[in-house]
């Protein structure tokens, strides 16, 4: 298997409102491979959303803090990286998908403006006009090593050429129309009809599939080996949603990136991702490859999560719900943080946090990949109703 | 104008002063304040490049009639000293003109700057944190005392004059920019596509200028707009107190006219002495008053688009209509197979 994209170890994240102190994230571990697909899937405030921006860094610091753990991006640990260094980091490594495709474009700019800026910024990257993150152990791919770092010198080596290397320089000049056709070729890419017309309209003359559209098109313009959807589909309705999805899967076979899925919809994830982590109250409760843990899962809220979710051909009786509510993040339960609303509760529950063990006694539990769950009774799940 | 608001088939993408037309036909009034402004500025340009063409007389040109009322030679009359009081209404509005655009403009640039600032660059604990906090205290301090007499013990103390006056008006005027350029800017700078900027590598600078700026232009150049009328009226406020500049004299201005009238004559028997002057500012504020009224139309993209004719291919294709709902639209353009997601299949 290829080297993983995106290791994130052990990631901790709170919140300090007021003296109260958040535990949005805690001790998640993570890894990716290019051409892999995550899910994410969680209730509503179990931190799903604050582990995908907090991959990027883009929580806004403070209010938010990552305590502890590291975000390895191709060779870099993210947690580490400067203020000022994040920009090269976010615009030319990972792309993000956000929730809200009716606030994510910028009310003032035509879609054309929109996208140029995402390819601007990596086109000048490759340029070596603008300064590429050179840390960690190798520099990313596109930003091949600027010889010239400040646009005086780029310049000056365009205006007078001589040798391969400034030949090379001259040939990625790209004008105008040369942005123009990359712009048209991205929409195309995310399967617009008629991208010319569409270049010219503001967000708001856009259906909200379109304008999620864009937003996948911005966010791969930038070539990234790793992308966060962040609920990409949810503000959408159920039509729009299913060609959404569709056109993701297939972007995913042509990109090759790395994909992280976050979302509530448990049918959006069975469609989409490879493996799936289940989160609860900040914490991974149950990872494993999809079909897997679809078929057997094996913690508790996990089992409870795909009882509650509504299938359309079953229409007799109320919905299934898990009893108790979620816990407040600011003073989460002790040990298992499901224990309060568990059926299998018993008193080490309450006192130790289980740790995420394989399924399967024989695996070897340093595979990150294999079906594991954070219950100390999981092989008692299978039984539960 | 006849040719842009005629009705042929206008081809894709409407030149923006079309556009501009159009918002503005749509709105009677803002319209009118818009060819008053217009007429007011070419007015002033007039007078001040050639005043012969519109101005009969010097500033302080006696004429021989004294307190003569309103006539064909003289449309305001004369005054006490035979001064024409048309001439001098006149001479005195490219300055009047220029106090009012030039006081808010440079309040603008100044509280605009500080407010964009405040408001963005405020994560506390950092410098700009500190910066930020710096900022709206000391703009709290001037908020706390009433302008006018702020201005008026500004002026005491730098002395009469135009320029000191317009001076001590824009110390009183900037804080009011920061107040408005600062609570836009921390409404837009959490919205998601700020976000979305910076997670596709914008730099904080850059998402300033042209992420945010863009997006707070909007209220701050109507109520810059509306702006120019309010700082017209405070300056004619306190040259009525007669700090600013002398009248009669070689610059005549409209506060220091209204002054002069009132004392010079009883308004009861001369009234176009003291209406004369009063008329004027009051026309100049009205104008602008309307102008920025509409123009939040012309700038907004969503109304605006709406006065382009052409631009965005009809619906079905891009609006929705209640009969045509969205999903028909999105699949004609998309081409992608509809495939519900079915959560019970696996689980």
């Amino acid at each position: 298997m290829t080297d993983p994209v995106l290791i994130v170890n052990d990631l901790s994240v709170t919140y300090t409102v007021g003296a109260g102190t958040f535990y949005a994230v805690s001790d998640v571990s993570l890894e990716i491979e290019p051409g892999r697909v995550i899910g994410i899937v969680g209730e509503t405030g179990c931190g799903k959303s604050t582990l995908a921006k907090a991959i990027p860094r883009l929580l806004p610091e403070p209010p938010a803090t990552i305590g502890s753990g590291s975000i390895v991006f191709r060779g870099t640990d993210l947690v580490k990286v400067g203020r000022r260094q994040l920009p090269m980091i976010r615009g030319t490594g990972i792309g993000m998908i956000f929730q809200e495709p009716l606030n994510s474009l910028n009310p003032a700019f035509r879609v054309y403006d929109q996208l140029l800026e995402a390819i601007q910024i990596r086109h000048y990257r490759e340029m070596g006009w603008v300064k590429s993150f050179q840390g960690g152990e190798r520099p990313f791919d596109y930003s091949k090593p600027p010889d010239t770092t400040t646009v005086a010198g780029s310049l000056s080596k365009i205006i007078v050429p001589s040798g391969a290397a400034e030949e090379a320089v001259r040939d990625r000049l790209a004008t105008r129309s040369q942005f123009r056709e990359e712009v048209l070729s991205y929409l195309r890419l995310v399967r617009i009809n008629d991208p010319e017309t569409i270049l010219n309209l503001y967000p708001h003359e856009l259906s909200g599939g379109m304008r999620q559209r864009i937003m996948i098109a911005m966010a791969l313009s930038e070539k990234p080996s790793l992308l966060i959807a962040d609920e990409p589909t949810s503000a959408l309705d159920v039509t729009i949603q299913a060609q959404v999805l569709t056109l993701m899967k297939e972007l995913i076979d042509e990109v090759q990136a790395a994909i992280l899925f976050i979302s509530h919809d448990l049918g959006v994830i069975a469609e989409t991702a490879d493996e799936i982590g289940v989160m609860y109250a900040g914490r991974i409760v149950e990872y494993g490859p999809v079909a897997e843990v679809f078929r057997d899962p094996r913690h508790p809220y996990t089992k409870a999560l795909l009882k509650a979710a509504p299938a359309h051909y079953k229409s007799d009786g109320p919905l299934s719900s898990i009893p108790g509510s979620v816990p407040n993040l600011s003073r989460p339960p002790s040990g298992c943080r499901f224990h309060p609303r568990c059926a299998l509760a018993r008193d080490v529950c309450k006192g130790d946090t289980p740790p995420l063990a394989p399924v399967d006694p024989a695996a070897p539990p340093e595979s990150r990949h294999i079906h594991r769950s954070a219950c100390y009774f999981q092989s008692e799940v299978p039984g539960l109703p | 104008m006849a040719t842009a608001t005629s009705s042929a088939p206008v081809r894709r993408g409407d030149h923006p002063i079309v556009v501009f037309w159009r918002v503005l036909r749509a709105n009677p009034l803002s319209l009118f304040g818009f060819l008053l402004v217009a007429l007011i500025c070419i007015v002033a340009l007039i007078v001040a490049v050639a005043p012969h063409v519109l101005v009969p007389y010097g500033p302080e040109q006696e004429t021989g009639l004294f307190n003569a009322p309103p006539s064909w030679a003289h449309p305001f009359g004369t005054d006490g000293l035979s001064f024409d009081v048309y001439s001098n209404v006149m001479r005195a509005l490219p300055l009047d003109l220029g106090l009012g655009v030039g006081i808010a403009g440079v309040s603008l640039v100044i509280g605009g700057a500080l407010g964009l600032i405040a408001g963005f660059y405020d994560t506390p604990g950092t410098l700009g944190g500190y910066t930020s906090v710096s900022i709206m205290r000391v703009t709290d301090v001037f908020l706390s005392f009433p302008s006018l007499i702020l201005a008026l013990a500004i002026t005491r103390v730098l002395g009469p004059g135009i320029l000191n006056v317009a001076i001590a008006v824009i110390i009183t005027w900037w804080p009011y920019y920061v107040r408005l350029v600062r609570g836009e800017v921390l409404a837009v700078k959490h919205l998601p596509y700020v976000t979305a900027a910076r997670a596709a590598g914008v730099t904080e600078n850059r998402i300033l200028l042209r992420h945010v700026l863009r997006n707070v232009t909007e209220p701050l150049v109507v109520y810059f707009t509306l702006d120019i009328g309010t700082v017209l009226v405070t300056y004619s406020t306190i040259a009525y107190i007669g700090v600013a500049s002398k009248y009669p004299g070689p610059q005549p201005e409209w506060g220091a006219m209204l002054a002069f009238y009132q004392g010079s004559a009883p308004i009861s028997s001369y009234p176009w002495l003291v209406l004369a002057p009063g008329l004027a500012v009051f026309v100049t504020v009205i104008a602008f008053s309307l102008l920025g009224d509409g123009l939040r139309d012309i700038l907004d993209p969503r109304t605006r688009r709406a006065f382009v004719r052409g631009a965005a291919p009809e619906p079905p294709a891009e609006r929705p209509t209640p009969d045509a709902p969205a999903a028909e639209a999105e699949s004609d353009r998309g081409e992608v197979p509809v495939v519900a997601p079915d959560p019970g299949a696996v689980a």
